[in-house]
């Protein structure tokens, strides 16, 4: 059978405790009572924990009920105590009470039947402070082992109370005072920071959202920041709140962003490129027939010596002129849009832009520009698509050279430069020509953006997305000395990397 | 009599075929325009002298394919493949078959008169030749078995006294052939006779 009570029973009168015995008999049906009558055997049943309620007489041979209560305070702290004397007084009681004493009766026959309801809720008090300790203790232990930081502010942001994974969160070292803190400081941005409660609306009591918060040590992190408004017992309204560090998922989901419209881009690209060759195809017969219709002109106008035809023939020598370049501009997008496979093979970079730069020797030799090497040595050979990446480097040779157009024959210079990089390997096309003006860099590569008055703008577009398709970077900037510089870098791929 | 020369476009995008024709036109020679290589086939008759402009890509048989019925049936007429887009194989498959050039299209500037009028150039002069060789070849057959003879030798530089000997006869004998020779061949004198089998065996 269950003991219903383990009783210290402690008081000189052997009458008394058998009053006592006899009373709570009556409420409890299994009682176990241990009755100490000296300082030792106190000692030893409070070392022992074999009681659940202490009672006490406050008038002892060998000691005061002020002494027992303390005694057992320091080492049972939930353990209650009922003061049960006639000798007392009610400063007695006022003191008793103050060191956490639970009850206090008189010992007098009327009083008597007070103990049983003083017992019994003294044990369920105790019983209640136990599990509010025990709950608190595993409150305690969540906290700290939880990853999400976990606090107590004011509505003014001061800080109450957090966890530990709070301060690993913000960098706040251990021995800070919380308290000294608030949370408005720690906000990248000062107007988010504002009152706490005034994020909380009256309607709203729980405020869920995404911000960035400052460490200590300046760096920022995304977390989503979860409010509570709680009102205390007392009255007083604080705000709970907890603090998820999802900078890691921020990252990825930035990158993500970041590949999709890469993706998209890629995609318009290819859906220009569609486009393109439909285009291509269908203005390519009209064209061919314009420049022959031209040719047929210029030859029947050769039989005809006029004077006055001189113009004609001229005009019809343009029309002619534009038809053909208006087809080179058309094959020049056919062949990007149609180029949907690609080859890669190892490539010795220095050669091939040696051997690039030859294919535009006709166009070197008539703006008598000069080029300037400055290649590095011993580079490692590329795995790239060598068209592709002459298509690359002929057009910021073209580039270059348009660019010059305004400069004295004399003065035109071309510098093609490669170096080692981290990414790989670095190439450089630098002239002296007009620079990017006050285009920005991120428009460069934008189609149809262009400060040629002839040109088409799709040149870099297309140049930037085959060095990207290669796993480098294209961009340009104006040259110290004047002119522009443009670059490209490829990656170094290791054999069997493909 | 000299045939005129004909130009045979084959094209089926009109405006194509019809600039063309109009290109041609002041190079005096006429023109015939077919939209599809099939109707060119159809119509085409070997014995009239020419050349042959023609689309790659076309509805039905391609420029190519047309170029490889003419090859099967021996027809080695100047042809000029034109083609919007041609790629490596391709063009390397036509020039197999013969083809004088393969041109873009929209071609540059005078690059198709050209070819036209190269086209046109070689086609007479192989045909010129054709007909030479076959006027040579009429005046050998003349020749007796004897003439023939006597012809070989002084080709290879023998003097008549020493033909005399090698054929066993007189030299009057040798001298008589050797005359019939330059008048049948209508030629004067060994250096002439010599150019004449040389270009007869078409070299």
């Amino acid at each position: 059978m269950k003991t219903d009570l383990r009783l210290l029973l402690v008081d000189d009168n052997p009458n008394d405790r058998h009053l006592v015995r006899r009373e709570l008999g009556k409420e409890f049906q299994s009682i176990e009572i241990q009755e100490p009558i000296n300082w030792e055997e106190f000692q030893t049943a409070l070392q022992n924990e074999t009681f659940d309620l202490v009672i006490t007489d406050y008038q002892l041979l060998w000691a005061t009920g002020l002494d027992i209560l303390q005694t057992v305070r320091q080492q049972r702290s939930h353990c209650p105590v009922i003061m049960f004397t006639a000798t007392g007084s009610e400063e007695v009681a006022v003191e008793a009470m103050k060191h956490g004493l639970d009850d206090y009766i008189i010992k007098t026959y009327d009083h008597l039947a007070w103990l049983r309801a003083a017992v019994r809720r003294a044990l369920e008090q105790a019983a209640v402070a136990e599990r509010t300790e025990s709950l608190e203790q595993r409150l305690a232990n969540l906290l700290t082992i939880l990853t999400v930081g976990v606090f107590r502010c004011r509505p003014d942001g001061q800080l109450l109370d957090s966890n530990c994974a709070f301060r690993r969160l913000l960098l706040i070292p251990e021995e800070t005072d919380i308290r000294g803190r608030n949370l408005s400081n720690f906000f990248l941005d000062p107007v988010e920071a504002g009152d706490v409660a005034a994020r909380l609306q009256a309607d709203q009591q729980v405020r869920n959202y995404e911000t960035r918060l400052v460490r200590e040590d300046n760096a920022t992190l995304w977390v989503t920041l979860q409010e509570t408004l709680q009102e205390e017992a007392d009255g007083t309204i604080v705000i709970d709140g907890i603090v998820d560090d999802i900078s890691a998922r921020k990252q990825s989901e930035e990158s993500l962003r970041q590949t999709e419209a890469d993706m998209a881009h890629m995609a318009r690209i290819a859906a220009m490129g569609e486009l393109l060759a439909g285009i291509a195809h269908e203005i390519n017969q009209p064209l061919n027939a314009i420049a022959n219709y031209s040719v047929a002109c210029i030859k029947q106008l050769e039989s005809l010596p006029q004077p006055e035809l001189a113009g004609v023939r001229e005009w019809i020598g343009q029309i002619s002129e534009q038809a053909t370049r208006t087809a080179s501009i058309i094959r020049g997008m056919r062949q990007f849009a149609s180029r949907q496979e690609t080859y890669h093979a190892p490539v010795e970079l220095n050669s091939l832009l040696v051997d690039t730069s030859n294919l535009l020797r006709f166009e070197l030799r008539q703006s008598k520009a000069k080029l300037q090497w400055d290649l590095a040595e011993s580079l490692p050979p590329l795995v790239v698509d060598r068209i592709q990446i002459q298509q690359v480097i002929v057009n910021l040779l073209q580039n270059a050279l348009e660019s010059m157009e305004n400069v004295p024959k004399e003065k035109r210079m071309i510098r093609i430069g490669t170096r080692r990089c981290e990414q790989g390997v670095e190439v450089s096309v630098a002239d002296c020509g007009a620079g990017l003006g006050d285009m920005r860099p991120d428009q460069l590569c934008q189609p149809f953006v262009t400060s040629k008055p002839r040109g088409l703008g799709m040149g870099l577009p297309i140049s930037k997305t085959i060095i990207q398709t290669h796993g480098g970077k294209l961009w340009g900037e104006n040259c110290e000395a004047g002119g522009a510089v443009f670059y490209f870098t490829l990656p170094l791929k290791r054999e069997g990397n493909v | 009599m000299t045939l005129q020369q004909t130009v045979y476009i084959v094209d089926d995008d009109k405006g194509s075929r019809e600039s063309i024709h109009a290109l041609v036109a002041p190079m005096n020679v006429q023109t015939r325009l077919f939209s599809s290589a099939e109707e060119f086939l159809a119509a085409y008759d070997p014995e009239q002298p020419g050349c042959l402009v023609t689309d790659l890509r076309m509805l039905g048989m391609s420029g190519v394919e047309l170029l490889e019925r003419l090859d099967e049936r021996g027809i080695r007429l100047p042809t000029i493949v034109l083609s919007a887009y041609a790629d490596v194989p391709i063009t390397v498959r036509a020039m197999q078959l013969g083809a004088l050039t393969l041109l873009e299209k929209p071609s540059r500037d005078l690059e198709l008169w050209d070819a036209i009028r190269q086209a046109l150039e070689t086609e007479r002069q192989s045909r010129e030749q054709a007909a030479r060789i076959r006027e040579l070849h009429g005046r050998l057959k003349t020749l007796t078995a004897q003439e023939r003879q006597v012809l070989e030798m002084i080709v290879n530089g023998l003097p008549n006294k020493a033909i005399a000997n090698r054929l066993l006869v007189s030299l009057r004998t040798v001298e008589s052939r050797r005359k019939s020779v330059f008048d049948k061949t209508k030629t004067r004198t060994v250096a002439e006779l010599a150019r004449l089998v040389a270009e007869a065996k078409g070299q």
